[in-house]
């Protein structure tokens, strides 16, 4: 079906994400996942298949990509549309209509179908696909999940042979990725060829056949689904590899020492819009605490941190610190929220000014030496945007202990992140604890979970339904809400 | 768009950008204030007929408001601020228009329907899906606004309007540099999301909501064209 064949491809103008030597045939109806660490190639040889390369983005090509016997790089877009459906990332910019239907029908909309057979097959592939609920809605008002799923629809209409995926769970929560398994079954079943690649390997344990592990460009070996379940998971581990097998993941924090509770939270109710969306939250919490907030999409995460920075003023409740009240002035002058997408809070054209950006007389000292804490003192001259991902928050980081914010919140800090950045996002969570900060990570990643937070608390149905700590003892409990069998 | 009713005052795209471009004209012909007034005044119209009556009527007052200041000014102050604050109002007043009809523009019309109308008007692909992506990020702006101004309050460089009157320089880097950076990534991430599903094919693309002309387009059309005579007439 698809045959890769002594492919090299270099990006024009970057370094990174080439691919080198390239050689693999699929055959018609395999599952094959691509894994490996950030920036290793894995997305570009999902490109090479769906003709982004060379179409998309620019570079250096040589070898040839046969996909049902079109050559990729001499047919036109269009075409390898028809054959291959891609699904990407980010649920937020995948979508062009404002409603279901439309959307759904974007693509068979450009295989110049006629109405009364573009209808047709909308009720087919909604059927099939069981998201009939889904239909005239508004996709604005959807959760990324509900997002993802109509692009696949409207893929799946187009009925491609090839389904091309990249990173597919990186934003969803744990009952999104639950639906995404049953999709990929389903697409199975019908015989399809799927292409993934992705950071989070545990929910295509029993959709994949085959395995590739892509390391600084090259494929460095092909398993067999059976071969690859064999792999210790410590040796998954020094590959940068997630689990394949969450039961296998055990605790990693560190149990703080008893303190008294620094910061006092007292029938926290959070309203959005006129709705209630969290009903009288009470909770405490000390120093050097690493706080997870769990629970689905939509269950008033977001907006319940929102509210403890004080950015978010439609709620009802007191909060205390040091015993002292505070109103929603003062916990902003306190907090600081590390978010999903880290470019939106950096302004500065260096990384030494963005240290310093707003604050009227900057300690130079105190810049230099929180930038050498953060390993980020080499790079004090670059422009914040030239950074990595993981570097970029960690610049974020050094803000906010510059302007000595005593509450950090991230939010989905390792959404799309390989193991080792995962491991250094905890490092990094755990050195701030000990700096005595107290810290709330709202997140969907259970590894991440395991080996960075002592507490977690889990919101559900407009309320916080539990608050336990991660130790062998509660650690079930998390097991329970993540790993369904 | 599903019943009857609300079809009446649906307009096509190809109505909307003949509005805007008969926006433009007349701005360009006009000789005093009084033709922008009453152009803004039938735009209020216009929106308010697309159900977009909170935007419409937000716009208006600001163009009110944006009058009153101008006539203030032209009162009370003299010289060189005088000179200045004209020069300003002037300016805005003479885009507010165009930028008014631009966003019902953005805001009732579907992707789809606007690439209909444009493959209607045979125009080159090269054109129009630049504009597609154009149109599907302007809803996204506000979103990243929201994220932009809650870093902001974070790190203490509010944007007040005495933050923007006191450092107008950072204000503008704060909200420019993150909004560029995000829309540089967002039209890549969309652009690669429209080639996949076949946007540059070379057969004629159909489309599943259909755009026809009305007697509503008629109207307008026809309204909008009398008040662009009368302006240059005039």
């Amino acid at each position: 079906m698809i045959s890769i064949k002594n492919v090299t491809f270099q990006y024009a103008g970057k370094q990174t994400g080439g691919v080198y030597n390239i050689n693999i045939e699929i055959a018609r109806g395999e599952c094959v996942l691509f894994c490996g660490r950030s920036g290793c190639g894995k997305t570009t040889i999902t490109r090479l298949v769906n003709g982004l390369i060379p179409y998309f983005y620019e570079g250096e090509l040589t070898g040839e990509v046969h996909v049902d016997g079109m050559n990729i790089s001499e047919t036109p877009m269009h075409l390898i549309a028809e054959k291959v459906g891609s699904v990407f990332q980010n649920p937020r910019s995948q979508f062009f209509n404002t409603d279901t239907e439309s959307e759904i029908a974007f693509g068979i909309e450009n295989m110049s179908w006629s109405k009364s057979k573009m209808k047709r097959r909308i009720e087919e592939t909604t059927k099939e696909l069981r998201m009939e609920k889904l239909r005239k809605r508004g996709i604005m008002e959807l959760s990324g999940g509900e997002k993802q799923k109509v692009a696949f629809a409207s893929i799946y209409a187009m009925s491609p042979e090839v389904f091309v995926l990249d990173e597919p769970s990186s934003n969803l929560d744990v009952d999104a990725i639950g639906d995404l398994k049953n999709t990929l079954s389903f697409l199975k079943n019908e015989n399809k060829t799927i292409l993934i690649s992705e950071h989070r390997l545990y929910y295509l344990k029993d959709i994949v056949d085959r395995i590739v592990y892509v390391e600084d460009g090259e494929v460095k070996n092909i398993y067999q689904k059976k071969d690859f379940l064999d792999i210790p998971v410590w040796q998954c581990a020094g590959m940068g590899l997630r689990a394949f097998d969450l039961n296998q993941v055990q605790p990693d924090g560190i149990t703080p020492k008893k303190n008294l509770p620094l910061l006092e939270m007292k029938n926290f109710s959070v309203s959005y819009k006129k709705k209630r969306i969290l009903e009288q939250v009470s909770l405490s919490a000390e120093y050097g605490e690493i706080i997870g907030i769990v629970g689905q999409n939509g269950a008033g995460k977001s907006t319940f941190s929102r509210a403890l920075c004080g950015l978010h003023k439609n709620h009802d409740g007191e909060c205390f610190w040091n015993g002292k009240r505070m109103n929603d002035r003062q916990r902003l002058k306190l907090c600081y929220m590390v978010m999903q997408n880290v470019s939106y809070q950096l302004f500065a054209e260096s990384v030494d000014k963005e240290c310093s950006f707003g604050i009227k007389e900057p300690d130079t000292y105190l810049v230099s030496k929180t930038l050498t804490e953060l390993g980020l003192y080499e790079y004090k001259d670059k422009h914040p945007n030239t950074l990595s991902g993981g570097q970029k928050q960690r610049l974020a980081v050094a803000v906010s202990m510059i302007c000595k914010k005593e509450i950090l919140i991230f939010d989905e800090p390792t959404s799309g992140l390989d193991y080792d950045s995962m491991i250094q996002v905890s490092h990094l969570l755990k050195k701030l604890a000990q700096m005595n900060k107290i810290i709330y990570v709202v997140t969907h990643d259970y590894e991440f979970l395991a080996s960075a937070c002592n507490r977690v608390l889990h919101f559900k149905d407009g309320r916080l339904a539990d608050d336990y700590s991660v130790d062998s003892e509660h650690f079930q409990k998390l097991q329970k809400m993540f790993i369904k069998e | 768009m599903q019943n009857k009713k609300s079809k009446i005052f649906h307009s096509d795209p190809r109505t909307k950008l003949y509005i805007l471009l008969i926006c433009a004209l007349v701005i360009s012909f006009s000789t005093s204030i009084y033709y922008e007034c009453g152009l803004v005044m039938l735009i209020l119209c216009f929106g308010v007929l697309n159900k977009k009556m909170r935007y419409s009527f937000g716009m208006a007052m600001l163009y009110v408001l944006l009058v009153s200041v101008s006539i203030m000014g032209a009162l009370y102050l003299s010289g060189t601020p005088r000179l200045m604050l004209s020069a300003f109002t002037d300016f805005i007043g003479k885009m507010f228009p165009c930028i008014m009809a631009g966003g019902i523009l953005v805001g009732t019309t579907q992707v789809s329907e606007f690439m209909a109308a444009m493959n209607c008007m045979k125009m080159p692909k090269n054109i129009v899906i630049p504009m597609t992506v154009m149109i599907r990020y302007i809803p996204m702006i506000r979103e990243d606004w929201g994220y932009i101004k809650d870093s902001i309050k974070m790190r203490d460089v509010a944007p007040s309007l005495s933050g923007v009157l006191v450092h107008p320089g950072r204000t503008i880097e704060c909200v420019y540099v993150p909004l560029v950076i995000s829309a540089s990534k967002v039209a890549d991430e969309l652009s690669a999301a429209a080639v996949t599903r076949g946007i540059e094919t070379d057969k004629k693309r159909t489309c599943l909501e259909e755009i026809h002309f009305n007697f509503f387009d008629a109207v307008c059309a026809i309204v909008f064209t009398m008040y662009l005579l009368g302006t240059i007439l005039a």
